[in-house]
């Protein structure tokens, strides 16, 4: 069982990690690039690429969407501590417990509405108004990061040693 | 239960989840998106969460967010902080005070350029705190004044949380940007000059440094010139009407790789770090507009805003009184909850409330950054000092809020300025139109 577990929180930091690498090294260089070079177009050359703004749109939906688990997975989301600092240790672990299982239900209702978005993307057909790219892949991003989150909350609920921070 | 009791109820609960430590964004989004449940039903809950989420977070404006932060941390990767202490030491710091001059203007410059209050205290309380020890500067001064202009780099543009600002409030992000340089320099100004007549009238406090021959000072200046062009072609690309924010954000990270480069101080490992500061803190912002949007939506249909717009309004009290009651509140809450946390679980109560008075958006952007500058500096948090701190562990935290308590003072000064001549932030954005 604890090999069972540690593959499967092995697992998750990887596919985390690889998200947010995935941010690094392609999206965001990709989103500068393409900014900047409407900006060199149009300025310089008095063109401009039609489809920048919704596809810099997309990308930004991505990047943000991408990064939540890795976000949660170092504990980056905004809390506030001034009454959780003065709890005994039963009561962090309590009210740690406690926002994992908020952060569960924000996550699956992310991966539903994210799910139901795919649906009826493909069955309207949905692309961009401007480059007929079909939009349900990034609805089926958000709903993958979405599942990640989830699952690295399982692996913080479930974690053996708790930390006391 | 009525529309207003489930929005009372759930603000409650809300405040509750926060309190046990319950990131502020999911508590938004839970009681947001369960009290709109509740009132529409479950399709058109989804259906507004879905366009909400979608609408945000491909928003092009927000761009800038991203890219903003990566510009800074591209700065703080590049020692741009120590050419500027370089440069304003050579020219300041023979006077009394002078180093701890320098500092002030050295750290909001380079605050100017990261937009990160917390990076830069660190960076430059670590270059610029042995520096005052080996001229013999009282502790209290030297971490007090530069833990406090860390605070400048949230005002002077570019600042991320004007852009924050901006995108949840549907302000222009260029006549915030703009707006903020006044009151920035006025503050930074204002920061000096008591430094100086403080130690003045107490040389012992901070003795004068050496003197530096003219050609040195001149060279000093032309390192810092390209830096200085980023920053210029950012702000001049937004006024000059060649790119709108959020290009002048990517214009702004592609100059300052350029100059990282150009300066041998970029690395693969520099790079990877800038970008994953970015992108994880523009995700971060992201859940939190998300919450927010969700949360305030969720407050519309209660019609809870509008009840307390009419019960302040029927209060018959004077723009001033309001004022003064929101300076309080922002400083109460300064001292529990952190810059956007501050920002987001306010605006969807104070922002109808002060348009609703005839308040400037604009205006109300540089009171509430300044307001978050306050939070920095003052007990019990104080996140600067807590900083500054790490920096200096020998000095007790008491002498550091020591230092700062006068920049505090100074900052409510400007509040007040900014609340009897509200020119100060609003001239120049008349004069860009």
């Amino acid at each position: 069982m604890p090999s069972l577990q540690k593959n499967y929180k092995e697992l998750v930091n990887t596919l985390i990690t690889s998200a947010h690498k995935t941010n690094i090294w392609l999206l965001m260089p990709s989103l500068l690039v393409l900014v900047l070079s409407d900006v060199i177009l149009r300025n310089a050359f008095d063109t401009t690429i039609s489809w920048s703004h919704e596809v810099s749109g997309l990308f930004l939906l991505s990047i943000f969407f991408l990064d939540l688990p890795y976000c949660l997975s170092k504990s980056e989301f905004l809390k506030v501590d001034i009454l959780y600092q003065h709890f005994s240790t039963f009561w962090k672990v309590v009210t740690k417990k406690l926002s994992l299982i908020c952060c569960f239900g924000v996550a699956l209702f992310l991966i539903w509405q994210a799910l139901i978005g795919v649906i009826d993307m493909w069955e309207f057909d949905e692309t961009a108004l401007t480059l007929s790219i079909p939009l349900w892949p990034f609805s089926l991003m958000v709903a993958i990061s979405s599942s990640l989150m989830a699952m690295q909350i399982l692996v913080m609920l479930f974690e053996q040693e708790f930390e006391t921070e | 239960m009525s529309d207003q009791n489930t929005g009372l109820f759930a603000l409650l609960v809300m405040l509750l989840m926060i309190l046990i430590r319950v990131p502020i964004a999911i508590s938004m989004l839970i009681t947001g998106v369960a009290g709109n449940i509740y009132l529409q039903g479950v399709e058109a809950s989804l259906v507004q969460f879905q366009l909400l989420s979608w609408e945000i977070a491909t928003n092009f404006i927000l761009i800038a967010l991203p890219l903003f932060i990566w510009m800074g941390q591209l700065g703080y990767s590049s020692g741009i902080g120590k050419d500027l202490y370089n440069c304003f030491h050579k020219w300041f710091g023979h006077r009394p005070g002078g180093l701890a001059i320098s500092s002030v203007v050295s750290t909001a410059s380079f605050g100017a350029i990261t937009g990160s209050s917390v990076a830069t205290v660190m960076t430059m309380g670590k270059m610029l705190m042995p520096e005052m020890k080996r001229y013999r500067y009282a502790s209290s001064l030297s971490s007090g004044s530069l833990a406090s202009a860390g605070v400048l780099a949230i005002l002077i543009p570019p600042s991320v949380p004007l852009v924050f600002y901006g995108v949840w409030t549907e302000s222009s992000i260029g006549d915030l940007f703009i707006a903020g340089v006044i009151p920035g320099l006025l503050l930074t100004l204002m920061f000096s000059l008591f430094i100086w007549i403080y130690c003045h009238f107490k040389p012992s406090l901070g003795p004068p440094g050496e003197k530096y021959p003219f050609q040195e000072k001149l060279a000093s200046l032309l390192n810092l010139l390209p830096a200085l062009c980023v920053m210029i072609l950012v702000l001049g690309s937004i006024y000059g009407g060649i790119a709108t924010t959020s290009e002048a954000a990517a214009v702004g990270v592609a100059g300052m790789l350029l100059v990282a480069l150009a300066k041998k101080r970029l690395n693969r490992h520099a790079l990877k770090e800038s970008i994953s500061e970015s992108s994880k803190l523009s995700s971060n912002i992201f859940l939190l507009l998300l919450g927010g949007g969700v949360f305030s939506r969720f407050l519309v249909q209660t019609d809870l805003t509008e009840i307390w717009i009419q019960s302040i309004s029927d209060l018959g009290l004077s723009l001033y009184v309001v004022i003064a009651a929101l300076v309080l509140m922002y400083l109460l809450l300064g001292a529990i909850i952190d810059t956007f946390g501050m920002i987001i679980l306010t605006l969807p109560f104070v922002f109808p409330l002060i348009t609703s008075m005839g308040i400037d958006r604009v205006w109300f952007g540089i009171f509430i950054v300044l307001m978050i500058e306050l939070s920095l500096i003052t007990p019990p948090i104080g996140l600067n000092v807590i900083v500054m701190k790490q920096v200096v562990p020998d000095v007790p935290l008491l002498d550091i809020y020591k230092g700062t308590f006068p920049f505090v003072l100074i900052c409510l000064f400007m509040v007040l300025l900014l609340v009897i001549f509200p020119e100060l932030a609003l001239w120049l954005p008349s004069k860009i139109h």
